[in-house]
């Protein structure tokens, strides 16, 4: 694999709950231009690794550095995150978020954000408070993706999003962002982004099994990304 | 750093604003209920109740501000909107300072509303010659003493300071309480009890405890050397020493809460 550009770099990363392990010695050197599909069941750590690309937990162990620097302002102003949860202000509208964001990222592109509101009709004067939820996860996704950051880390991203849309959003996510900048996104819901991969990382109990890119997977074991899931992950 | 400022003033302010409003408004009508005619309607039943009313809402107005000033913290950063928080490219001393700056301006906004929504309700000439009276009496004062000026500085910075340093004492509290595995909000009360009674058998330690320990020395040779002085120094040499005293401790919060969200976030 290429050496420019490295985007994430986790030497030793490990994560402990009490006697839980979330993330156990994980080495990954992740580049740009790459879409990457972070895959595994429940539990096995997805949601743990990207809070702490983005700072929010600290490792109980080894590092994780972005665009070389540990995670802080700068990695913040160079990353796009949606989380898995919902995490904005309920009583502000839609253009207050906006404001927001323009105010806090530099990179905010609002005409972006108000053709893709737009596009899945959403008004931008109603209160977040009065959206159903799979509409506040679309309007989550569009402020996130309306960013022109380095990296993109998408927590379940499409999770909660009808099929028509889930395809637009797809979509979008691939038309937005650009030739160097890589996305990270977790899901179990593989059959539906297995198109747009690069590569993928599987992830179980804590400790990567496999990270390819989804090319070699079809040849070397002449399958989908899904049904090799399906069997690595097999109950 | 201003536009934090500007978010958590908004967050503050919609809930702030509209209640301020509704004690002024109260007490505007309270101090018209006052005559013996509106008194005497209904046998005095409606004043009665808008009274209470009054009353209700001036207690509202301290206990949403002290909501506020934990809420404001404990949900933005430590809950899910901490996930917001916690990855604009923003850094941790800019987000402490934006809430300690608006909480002290809440804080001092909901005091000067008490004050004038009392000082409404007994509105008559007599009041507003009394504080005619008091205005002009400082005036003369500062003019006969600049020193006044500065004791009336000193005062207003010791309030802001006392202010500051009790809203970063939660803060830290917090902080501490985020640090456990499970029950973050009640560890955050115990943290607050445990850090009270330190504190409190720490001064008392310092101030009785030791009869010839170094903090008698110190005061004994503080006040030979205060022998003497001439008055104004003195009266200075209290309030600034109030003021450091006051800060001491909440920098050290400060700092605390600064590397617990530093180092040691771990958000649910």
């Amino acid at each position: 694999m290429e050496q420019k550009n490295e985007l994430i770099v986790c030497a030793g990363l490990t994560k402990t709950y009490g006697s839980l392990k979330a993330l156990d010695n994980l080495n990954l050197t992740l580049s740009g231009g790459r879409f990457v599909g972070l895959l595994g069941p429940n539990g096995s750590g997805k949601t743990t690794l990207i809070k702490l690309i983005n700072g929010l937990i600290q490792p109980t162990a080894g590092s994780v550095l972005v665009d070389g620097q540990a995670p802080g302002v700068h990695t913040h102003s160079v990353v796009s995150y949606l989380p898995d949860r919902a995490y904005l202000n309920d009583w502000m509208r839609v253009s207050d978020l906006m404001d927001f964001f323009a105010d806090f990222y530099t990179d905010f592109d609002r005409v972006k954000a108000n053709d893709m509101l737009q596009s899945l009709h959403i008004n931008a004067l109603d209160r977040l408070k009065t959206l159903s939820k799979g509409t506040k996860e679309k309007v989550q996704l569009i402020l996130t993706m309306s960013r022109k950051a380095k990296l993109f880390l998408l927590d379940e991203p499409i999770a909660g999003v009808d099929p028509a849309a889930r395809d637009y959003i797809l979509n979008t996510i691939l038309s937005n962002y650009s030739e160097d900048a890589a996305v990270l996104l977790s899901t179990h819901l593989i059959a539906d982004i297995e198109r747009v991969l690069d590569e993928v990382i599987f992830l179980k109990n804590g400790v990567m099994t496999l990270h390819e890119s989804v090319d070699t997977i079809r040849e070397e074991h002449g399958k989908s990304v899904d049904m090799l899931f399906r069997e690595v992950f097999a109950c | 750093m201003l536009k934090l400022l500007k978010y958590e003033w908004k967050a503050c302010a919609r809930i702030c604003l509209p209640l301020y409003g509704a004690v002024l408004l109260m007490s505007i009508i309270n101090a018209l209920m006052t005559t013996d005619h509106a008194q005497g309607f209904l046998n005095g039943i409606p004043s009665a109740i808008l009274a209470m009313v009054f009353v209700a809402l001036l207690v509202a107005v301290f206990v949403v501000t002290a909501v506020i000033l934990i809420q404001r913290f404990y949900k933005n950063l430590l809950g899910d909107e901490g996930y917001l928080m916690f990855t604009l490219p923003v850094t941790v001393a800019q987000h402490i300072w934006s809430k300690v700056i608006v909480a002290v301006t809440v804080c001092l906004l909901s005091g000067i509303i008490a004050v004038l929504s009392i000082s409404i309700l007994g509105a008559d000439t007599n009041l507003i010659f009394a504080i005619g009276m008091v205005l002009h009496q400082v005036g003369t004062t500062i003019a006969a003493d600049p020193n006044a000026l500065g004791y009336l500085f000193e005062s207003i910075l010791l309030l802001l300071l006392s202010l500051a340093s009790g809203v970063l004492y939660l803060y830290l509290c917090m902080a501490l309480g985020h640090l456990a595995k499970k029950h973050r909000v009640l560890m955050s009360v115990v943290w607050y009890f445990v850090l009270t009674t330190a504190a409190q058998f720490l001064l008392t330690f310092v101030l009785f405890g030791v009869a010839d320990g170094p903090m008698n020395t110190l005061m004994t040779a503080l006040a030979n050397a205060l022998n003497g002085m001439p008055q104004q120094v003195l009266l200075h040499g209290v309030l600034l020493g109030f003021c450091v005293a006051t800060a001491i401790p909440g920098a050290i919060c400060y700092f605390g809460t600064h590397y617990i969200l530093r180092h040691k976030l771990n958000l649910e």
